[in-house]
């Protein structure tokens, strides 16, 4: 599997970076500004992409957790830690990149809003995951537990994408869903590119980052084998 | 090979950025009304103010108001279209000409506040963050699988 993640990964880069140039040219210099909002939907471009690819690699996370206790398959763990990772970095920039977008059109940083507290959740859960791993010594118990809390965090998926229809909030509501796409063709065309890009991105960071957690195991390991034979 | 793909990366990042800069110089940039005398009447401009308070004017054809901020004020002679969205102490961009001949502006089109220094941020802080986690995470991997090839860890142990 490794050398797989090793072989294709290329691919993925060289998809990310065509993508997201096209996406950062149309979002910054060809698109249109909003009627409502002027120049700041721009936050729109680089906010909404890296919000819904943060939840994208908790489903990742969550399939591998599934699948890690089903098998223990120790890959499998380490493309949890790995996707559990870049979840976490991806859902600082969105909250990060949200509060920027709120400020001038919300007049406030934070707000205990439904869809904001549902997606700060998703980094406490994630914070939990490593301090979880962290201070268990045994790598198979945390691991075990680790994914355990990793399918328990997935009910917080769901709240996230329906904050916006349960409850009242200010967050605007879906601009993709059953009833169509209310968004006009000029904010629609970067919107895609750099979803599509940043899609691609999280892969191969995801299987980059696969290698990296597997490689130091790796070497801890030998590592270990050969301390244990010197104290022999 | 590492620094080759760093390089068309960062020269993609400096070619876009100088055409953001050359857009937002050319479309979004806004003046202070204190400065719009440094600027020929031919040049167009684009003033950000707060509309003062009572002095919106209405007549069939035009609509005068006074635009000010930070200490500047100017004197706005408005012949654009959206005028009801025009009122007291609102904070609008005004595009226009500088007339230096009656010291007032001419203005054409009304726009919003940009707030282009927070776009700015959310694309520096992302794309930022982004380039530190990518770069470490590739040099961390590099030199995982080179010490590994040193210590010819797949070999058989004896």
């Amino acid at each position: 599997m490794i050398s797989f993640l090793r072989r294709y990964q290329g691919w993925f880069a060289v998809g990310a970076y065509l993508f997201l140039a096209a996406g950062l040219y149309t979002g910054l210099v060809s698109s249109p500004a909003d009627y409502y909002q002027g120049e700041v939907v721009r936050i729109m471009y680089v906010h909404v992409p890296f919000a819904y690819n943060a939840m994208l690699a908790y489903t990742i996370f969550f399939g591998g957790s599934v699948w890690y206790l089903w098998k223990k398959d120790p890959v499998i763990d380490n493309v949890c830690q790995a996707s559990a990772a870049v979840c976490l970095f991806f859902t600082a920039i969105a909250l990060v990149t949200g509060s920027l977008w709120a400020k001038p059109t919300w007049n406030t940083w934070w707000t205990w809003d439904p869809r904001l507290v549902s997606f700060a959740m998703l980094l406490l859960i994630l914070s939990g995951y490593f301090t979880l791993r962290a201070f268990l010594e045994d790598d198979e118990k945390a691991a075990v537990y680790g994914a355990v809390l990793g399918v328990i965090g997935f009910v917080d998926l769901p709240i996230i994408h329906f904050s916006v229809e349960w409850w009242r909030t200010l967050h605007q509501p879906l601009s993709f869903s059953t009833r169509g796409v209310s968004m006009a063709p000029g904010m629609l065309i970067p919107l895609i590119l750099m979803s599509v890009g940043t899609s691609l991105l999280l892969t191969y960071v995801i299987m980059s980052r696969t290698q990296v957690v597997y490689l130091r195991h790796l070497l801890e390991a030998k590592q270990g084998r050969l301390l244990g034979a010197t104290k022999l | 090979m590492f620094l080759l793909r760093l390089g068309v990366i960062v020269a993609t990042a400096v070619v876009i950025m100088a055409l953001s800069v050359y857009r937002y110089n050319r479309e979004v940039r806004t003046t202070a009304p204190g400065q719009l005398v440094y600027y020929p009447s031919t040049f167009g401009v684009r003033v950000l103010g707060i509309i003062e308070a009572g002095s919106i004017l209405r007549t069939p054809t035009e609509l005068f108001f006074d635009l000010s901020k930070e200490g500047g004020r100017v004197r706005v002679r408005y012949i654009g279209e959206k005028t009801d969205d025009l009122r007291d102490l609102k904070t609008i961009v005004v595009v226009g000409n500088w007339d230096k001949t009656e010291n007032e502006l001419i203005g054409t089109q009304i726009a919003l506040d940009p707030h282009y220094g927070f776009v700015a941020a959310a694309y520096a802080i992302a794309f930022g963050a982004l380039a530190v986690f990518l770069f470490t995470m590739e040099r961390e991997k590099a030199a995982l699988y080179l010490q590994i090839k040193q210590e010819q860890i797949y070999q058989p142990e004896i």
